[in-house]
């Protein structure tokens, strides 16, 4: 008795720590994205807009409230509308990962047979596939715009949801209220779409916020070798890698603005996806 | 018997995948639009020079021919001729692999100590400010672009205290060490090469930091919250009540059954940093494989990226694998 | 934005040949302002020097594999050379002088009196370090190499009517003779840099019937026998190179043994530099240059430079076909915000396609400066309002990027609006074979420092770098006329007519000369400042 007791409040406990990273979490993506969609109130100078009267590579201060970059460009109005960018791509791609890895898991994990083995393998193939190469594969082969960064993105983490939902399903498809739907007559695509779908997805809603984190992290990793979104829009991993040529050199304020804010951004949503992480555990013990 | 059972058929469930591996990428990176010939040869070259270049490469057969050659290569372990240096891309390869092996298997397995000793202090402190600071500490580790850490700890570690060597080469070449296996402080070991040995460890100490703090987040967590699962678990609780000393209810019960989930974790983490360290090896000029892949396909040098994927790939499944087989063995309730 | 005496004088000199081109920026050289330290031969040999460069080279085969600069960087310095270029010190600078060309591991290399046939004779007792002596049988087999390859060499020898290994023929041991098709003024440029001989005895060692050119054996094992032995190469990483004591020529290597390591991030290069770890720094980028003129410890090399960088326009795609678009996109270029800006105000502002220290240069030949009321006026008269284009320029480099920035930024003033491509190198050469960019930033040198030769490799129809496609009947007939026109003020007269035809047509935006920049320890003496932007490392010396 005193055992379970002590149990529940270790539990109480873990479930406080657990929402205070998810408030936090949560919190900190809330003004990064409030940032980021009233930007251009913050500013009077355009991302792609040189100041042609101000030295590049201005200390900050002045007109330029974190100084401008390399190119003669403002560098805190630059900061806030990469963020635009930094957040749809990873937001998006990640979204186009879930949908497209939901579908592929769910075919797979409720017909079984060979459409399961021939869908696992072609996932097994894409994940064994270097992340970088992949990407770097399709943003070469249909040109480095955002949107086709989105797609390359989203196809280097679309397989591993489909394992995840695919996993769920299996597990799902063989319980008794999907049974009793099947047996009264539902339809397959319905059934799917109402009883297994919304209940495999349960472990992807902790693992996407995690998974915009790191998608955050792969552009700008893109961005850092040259494959990014072309110049000049602003886009922080662009931000910081034009700017590690200054801060050898002691003018911090090119790259240092962008990698905090990159690093803030993605801690957001590292804290979201610990926090759900810890609550969905909780539920399940 | 039943582990070399469950070995072999994953052995054989390898085969379509690398299969696919190889296929995937023989068409893929001659989807891509840019020409592996024109860059090894000057701007006066003519059409035919052109050509003769192709034909030396034999990227003038049509495509199936060139599959089935490059196939009948791999099975007999040739890896093609490198376009770029006219080098056969095996022997290139053996000197790339090393140099990133030793990062990346000496930076997880670091990760995987730090996650261990870490994570199960955290578990048995759970929930008290040490616990939440590791965590938090962790999570921002693995917020942070890593060429971007890298170049801090090189303004840091370098320029500014002058601690470690400069971010250029991956050992002092006045120790003249004989390379073996393309791994710098494994060959100054085999050798006996102390003073190589010594420059090896220090060249290595930023770029392995600097993936460590990058990876050890998952590991962490994985490991604390088996522990957590472990310690609010009934046996244990029960055994805790009987008054086991806390040595041998740490060894017996704790670790062992906290450490299930962490091989096959780490093995992905492993597949993770082989896919990412190019840019590491960037910000310290470390000349490993990620640069070697990635400077094949910005040349399209097709068999240096072909291989290159291949190896990768089969580093992974293999990886993944391994770790299968030690989760079975370390966790009873898997069935194989 | 100073005028260089130094330059001026020098570049009537120049007449270094290659039938190659304008090179990519970035390992060029220039004068010292140190001065050479001892030049005797066989004294005291300072013991190391640490160079960083941006990359590997591709490889050890100079006939088959290797164009990047790093590779022809070192085989200038690997390779024995028969005859290479003497050295010439102009206002307290040292040069290398192209039109002094001097026998080094040969005796002598010597035409008849047609100039059609050239003799040359070899040093005899000359070892290379495997113990083969080097002979005629060296040299017919290194050419045979050459011809077989169909590459570089092969390429050059064209120009110079050397299309056939049999024309390469052995007279005796130590005596081999070129039979030239026709005669050419070109010869000891074209040789200077195409003579480099193999230790056939031992390359044939490893020759087999599948590679009889041991190609395999070269791709991995650096050529021997040069102004240095390599004494040690780790693949991507670092290249030890050390005097050959068995040199016999002039000017030996003044530094028994070079370090070469590769350090990809021109932050780090930059960060090693400073703290002394290394000596020269061949991959500093423009930024880093600025500070270092200040930084203790270092010297900044500085010269003026033929270097041009230039927007080809694509005279037969549209909107460019267009000469108004064009003039458009001259008037709307911020000449001299790209200098303060990208250059850092280190950079010769130009008022014609041909360089300024080309004999023959006009200030009529590019009538176009910044006024974007022009560029309005010019597109107006193209009956366009606003045209849309992409602009084109290597993915790599941060100074083109910037530039295309500022470019894009005035040009959309103008009603032009262009898209930004950067482009890796294998899609950059592929769409330029394809000859399909609109609009692409060029940035080199010619290696001959001659309007001719400029026609030749950039304005006549099918020219090799000619991604304009820029194609006027003009021009070609002035092209023809100057083979045979030999008078320096009737050549003259032909350049100015050139010129008058380019204000005309505008097939390029130029922009401007950036002046030549390296940064070394101020310990590095005796620099040489190399015309084809290949740096010599056997004059480098380290003064303790």
């Amino acid at each position: 008795m005193s055992l379970l007791r002590t149990g529940r409040s270790r539990k109480d406990r873990d479930g406080r720590f657990g929402t205070v990273l998810v408030a936090a979490g949560a919190g900190i993506l809330a003004v990064v994205a409030l940032a980021v969609l009233l930007g251009p109130l913050f500013t009077s100078w355009g991302p792609n807009q040189i100041d042609g009267d101000a030295p590049t590579l201005a200390e900050p201060g002045g007109a330029h409230l974190f100084g401008t970059d390399v190119n003669g460009m403002d560098v805190w109005s630059r900061l806030l509308y990469a963020g635009r960018v930094d957040l749809g791509i990873a937001i998006a791609a990640v979204a186009i990962a879930v949908v497209l890895g939901s579908i592929l898991g769910v075919v797979a994990g409720y017909f079984g047979g060979w459409l399961d083995d021939v869908l696992m393998r072609l996932t097994d193939i894409f994940q064994a596939f270097p992340t970088f190469i992949l990407a770097l594969a399709v943003a070469a082969l249909l040109g480095s715009g955002p949107l086709n960064l989105t797609v390359a993105i989203a196809l280097v983490n679309a397989p591993a949801y489909a394992r995840l939902v695919r996993a769920e399903v299996r597990t799902i498809r063989d319980l008794t209220y999907v049974d009793a739907a099947r047996t009264s007559g539902a339809s397959t695509i319905g059934l799917l779409w109402r009883h297994v779908l919304p209940n495999s997805l349960t472990p992807v809603r902790v693992i996407a916020p995690l998974n915009c984190g790191w998608a955050m992290l792969t552009l700008a990793g893109l961005s850092f070798l040259g494959l990014g979104i072309p110049v000049p829009d602003a886009e922080w991993g662009a931000m910081i890698s034009l700017g590690t040529g200054d801060v050898v050199a002691g003018r911090w304020w090119t790259s240092v603005p962008p990698g905090i804010a990159l690093l803030v951004c993605v801690l957001g949503f590292s804290l979201l996806g610990e926090g759900l992480q810890e609550r969905a555990d909780r539920v399940r013990r | 018997m039943r582990i070399l059972r469950f070995v072999a058929r994953r052995l054989l469930q390898l085969i379509p995948v690398l299969l696919g591996v190889v296929v995937l990428t023989f068409l893929l990176v001659r989807v891509l639009p840019g020409d592996p010939i024109r860059t090894i040869l000057g701007p006066n070259a003519t059409a035919a020079d052109e050509a003769a270049a192709r034909a030396r490469f034999g990227l003038d057969r049509p495509l199936w021919r060139q599959f089935t050659d490059y196939l009948g290569g791999l099975v007999t372990g040739d890896f093609g001729t490198s376009i770029q240096s006219g080098q056969s891309v095996g022997s290139e390869m053996a000197l790339r692999i090393g140099p990133t092996m030793e990062l990346v298997v000496l930076a997880v397995a670091i990760a995987v100590v730090i996650a261990t000793v870490v994570g199960l202090w955290s578990a048995r402190h759970a929930n008290r400010a040490g616990d939440h600071g590791i965590r938090v500490l962790a999570l921002i580790g693995n917020s942070m672009p890593e060429f971007w850490l890298g170049l801090v700890l090189i303004l840091v570690g370098y320029a500014g205290l002058g601690w470690f060597p400069a971010p250029s080469g991956r050992v002092d070449p006045d120790t003249d060490l004989t390379p073996i296996t393309g791994a710098d402080a494994l060959d100054a070991l085999l050798t006996g090469n102390m003073p190589a040995l010594t420059s090896a460890l220090w060249h290595l100490a930023l770029p392995v930091l600097t993936l460590v703090i990058v990876i050890v987040a998952p590991l962490l967590r994985s490991v604390r919250a088996s522990a957590l699962e472990v310690l609010r678990s009934e046996p244990y609780a029960a055994a805790e009540a009987h008054g086991l000393p806390g040595r041998v209810l740490r060894r017996g019960y704790l670790v062992r059954a906290a450490l299930v989930r962490l091989p096959s974790l780490a093995a992905l983490v492993f597949g993770f940093a082989i896919g990412s360290t190019v840019l590491i090896e960037y910000v310290y000029s470390w000349q490993g494989f990620g640069q070697w892949a990635l400077r094949g396909l910005l040349y399209r040098d097709y068999p240096v990226v072909q291989a290159s994927v291949l190896v990768i790939a089969l580093c992974y499944v293999v990886v993944f694998l391994i770790a299968d087989v030690v989760h079975a063995m370390l966790d009873p309730r898997v069935r194989i | 934005m100073a005028d260089s005496p130094l330059l001026s004088r020098r570049s009537v000199l120049q007449l270094g040949g290659v039938g190659a081109l304008l090179l990519a920026t970035g390992a060029c050289a220039s004068g010292s302002k140190n001065n050479p330290s001892s030049s005797s031969s066989g004294g005291a040999k300072s013991s190391t020097l640490k160079i960083a460069v941006s990359s590997y080279l591709s490889s050890w085969d100079q006939d088959f594999v290797g164009f990047d600069l790093t590779a022809l960087m070192l085989y200038k310095n690997v390779f024995p050379y028969m005859i290479d270029y003497g050295v010439k010190a102009v206002g307290g600078s040292r040069i290398l002088d192209t039109e002094n060309i001097m026998p080094t591991f040969a005796e002598s290399f010597e035409p008849d009196a047609e100039k059609k046939v050239w003799t040359l004779k070899l040093r005899k007792g000359f070892k290379f370090p495997s113990g083969n002596e080097l002979k005629a049988a060296d040299v017919k087999w290194s050419k045979d190499r050459a011809f077989a390859a169909k590459a570089n060499v092969a390429g050059i020898y064209r120009t110079i009517g050397l299309t056939k290994a049999e024309q390469v023929v052995v007279v005796d041991d130590y005596t081999v003779e070129f039979h030239q098709e026709f005669p050419s003024a070109l010869t000891r440029q074209i040789q200077a840099i195409s003579l480099y001989v193999f230790d056939s005895v031992e390359a044939k060692k490893h020759a087999t019937d599948a590679d009889p050119w041991a190609k395999e054996w070269f791709a991995k094992n650096p050529p021997t026998g040069g102004y240095f032995n390599v004494t040690k190469a780790t693949q991507g990483q670092e290249i030890e190179l050390t005097a050959n004591d068995a040199y016999p020529g002039p000017d030996p290597a003044k530094t028994k043994t070079i370090r070469i390591s590769v350090v990809p991030a021109a932050s780090n290069q930059r960060l090693q530099l400073q703290a002394g770890d290394i000596d020269i720094a061949l991959g500093a980028s423009p930024r880093d240059i600025k500070d270092l003129k200040s930084a203790s410890g270092i010297t900044v090399l500085s010269a003026a430079s033929n270097s041009q960088i230039a927007i080809q326009m694509s005279t037969t795609t549209a909107p460019f076909d267009d000469v108004n678009v064009r003039k458009a996109l001259a008037y709307a270029t911020p000449y001299e915000q790209i200098i303060k800006n990208v250059y850092g105000g280190d950079a010769r502002p130009t008022k014609s396609i041909v360089p300024l220290d080309m004999p023959g240069y006009s200030e009529k030949g590019y009538p176009y400066t910044y006024d974007i009321d022009k560029a309005k006026a010019a597109l107006a008269a193209s009956g366009k309002s606003s045209i849309n284009s992409e602009l084109v320029f290597q993915a790599d480099n941060d100074e083109q990027q910037q530039l295309a920035v500022l470019v894009q930024s005035e040009a959309r003033k103008a009603g032009i609006e262009l898209k930004l491509t950067p482009l890796d190198p294998a899609t950059l050469a592929d769409r330029r074979g394809k000859k399909n960019i609109p609009l692409q930033i060029t940035s080199g040198q010619l290696w001959v420092n001659d309007v001719e030769y400029m026609l030749a490799t950039s304005f006549v129809q099918g020219a090799n770098l000619n991604y304009s496609n820029y194609t006027n009947p003009k021009i070609e007939q002035i092209y023809q006329q100057s083979h045979t026109t030999v008078d320096t003020s009737a050549r003259n007269q032909l350049w100015a007519q050139v010129q008058d035809v380019m204000a005309e047509d505008v097939p390029w935006v130029v922009i401007c000369q950036p002046n030549f920049n390296l940064p070394v320890r101020k310990s590095v003496a005796g620099w040489v400042q190399p015309m084809d932007g290949l740096a010599r490392l056997r004059y480098l010396g380290a003064s303790a």
